[in-house]
């Protein structure tokens, strides 16, 4: 509460104050200081998302509510109402505009993962019977699934005959996440079902799978994702990119489920919590990027990023 | 924490405590019965690996409700989790009459066990906003609930997802806590 109090009087009353001095001393406004002194990455677009935020100006704050942001007439705008010159400031206008683009795209991005969470399984869906059947081809290449409703789904890590009823909360997002680890990073996804049939310390594959759909969603609706992809991303972030953070995730949390001493699946949520807590305090360097030994392939020895 | 609420904690506090398990088949709704049960947000569950556990007040008892996953793989853990229960929820998807012989011999089996003996169970007769759904009385039926003897039983009508009938059954919980435990 003393902080919140604390953030009200520095926003309302020192900040503007501190900003309005600087501007004197420099004359130079807040968005391009930002521009000039900090380097590309998410530490610079979060400052000028914090600046956007606090800014006095309606159309200013207002983009980061609007949806369909014209990014072109944002900028020029901005710069008409900084009275920012493009021949001085010729590196102004275009950081300002990935800046932009990073963070219209983040809010987007938000509403696409939740609208495809929103979808739920349905078995009438051709495109989702698709999926699954990719699924399925993709992690056990050499079985035939020899009906729709089978035992055979136990064995990838589905709780019963029918994968339908798993999705549940995560919908779409739930499947669209496991086949696309399963497509671009078939030989990790056989891997980690293999090391998940552990007899003792094994975990079901695709409930686990569809856990970390929450975990990802979770991170990315909190914001905790803009460190990463504000890094790596110099544009608008999409779909593919949040796929992306779930394949690390999914890839790192076996990692750390197999470093854990004497374990069992009832264990899952109390290492599920280790392992997030983990994750969100490397997110806060906002240097950081979630790149492990994924990206360069498991086969490769190259070491990963340790969490 | 404000001052209030604060306040209130201390006032409240030492409840009574009664622990309470929660079991049936996967997909059966547990998750969904505890999150209703403490008010939270039910639109993001995903399918229980291993176990989650909550705390949840209601009529001046803290009721630790253990919900564990409800999947083949894990129901062997169930054991571990029977030690002191005071009372047993089962919940049963009403509408998947084809897994109602599995959900009965879960249930048959939990109702042997020496650790549960005497313990009052409630059963869930969960899903009843689905059309295709069996009404309790067709479930007890089903599964010979009336032949239950040496404990308290009741079957109760609910649907997780819209929290019709949760709370009767957790009324009838409290009311029917083992003596030397009120």
């Amino acid at each position: 509460m003393l902080l919140s109090v604390y953030e009200y009087v520095y926003y309302a009353f020192l900040h503007p104050m501190w900003k309005w001095m600087l501007r004197r001393l420099t004359g130079k406004c807040e968005l391009l200081r930002i521009t000039l002194s900090v380097p590309r990455g998410a530490q610079r677009t979060c400052n000028i998302e914090s600046s956007l935020k606090h800014s006095k100006i309606h159309t200013l704050k207002g983009l980061l509510a609007e949806d369909n942001v014209n990014i072109d007439d944002a900028v020029a705008n901005i710069m008409r109402i900084k009275s920012v010159s493009p021949e001085i400031h010729p590196q102004f206008g275009p950081t300002l505009r990935m800046c932009l683009c990073q963070i219209c795209g983040y809010r987007q991005l938000i509403s696409e993962v939740e609208s495809t969470r929103r979808i739920q399984y349905c078995s009438e869906n051709s495109e989702h019977e698709a999926l699954l059947s990719q699924l399925w081809s993709k992690l056990k290449p050499d079985t035939q699934l020899t009906a729709r409703i089978s035992k055979q789904w136990t064995e990838i890590g589905f709780q019963g005959d029918d994968p339908m009823t798993d999705f549940r909360g995560m919908g779409l997002l739930g499947l669209q996440n496991l086949v696309f680890f399963a497509t671009v990073y078939t030989d990790a996804a056989r891997q980690l079902l293999s090391r998940s049939e552990h007899p003792q310390n094994g975990y079901s594959f695709a409930i686990v799978g569809i856990n970390i759909t929450g975990l990802a969603h979770q991170l990315l609706n909190s914001g905790h994702l803009k460190t990463h992809l504000y890094n790596v991303v110099h544009g608008q972030p999409r779909l593919e990119h949040f796929h992306q953070v779930y394949c690390y995730l999914l890839y790192e949390f076996d990692k750390f489920w197999f470093s854990q001493e004497t374990i069992d699946i009832m264990q899952f949520n109390h290492v599920k919590q280790k392992f997030q807590k983990r994750i969100v305090q490397r997110l806060k360097d906002k240097h950081a990027t979630l790149h492990g030994a994924l990206t360069v392939g498991p086969s490769n020895n190259a070491a990963s990023v340790p969490l | 924490m404000g001052l209030l609420a604060l306040l209130r904690k201390l006032k409240s506090s030492p409840d009574r405590e009664l622990r309470i398990l929660l079991l049936g088949l996967d997909n059966a709704g547990k998750t969904t019965l505890l999150k209703q049960m403490a008010s939270e947000d039910i639109s993001h569950i995903t399918p229980t690996q291993g176990f989650n556990i909550k705390s949840v007040q209601s009529s001046g008892f803290k009721l630790n409700v253990w919900d564990i996953g409800g999947q083949r793989k894990i129901r062997p853990y169930w054991r571990n989790y029977f030690e002191n229960t005071d009372v047993l929820i089962y919940v049963i998807d009403s509408a998947d009459r084809k897994r109602f012989e599995e959900t009965g011999i879960e249930l048959g089996d939990l109702l042997d066990e020496e650790k549960l003996m005497g313990v009052p169970v409630l059963v869930y007769a969960n899903k009843q906003d689905l059309f295709n759904a069996a009404p309790a009385s067709e479930i007890a039926e089903g599964l010979n609930l009336h032949g239950i003897r040496g404990r308290q039983w009741q079957i109760q009508a609910c649907s997780a997802a819209s929290g019709e009938g949760v709370k009767d059954g957790m009324e009838w919980v409290v009311k029917n806590i083992p003596k030397g435990k009120k």
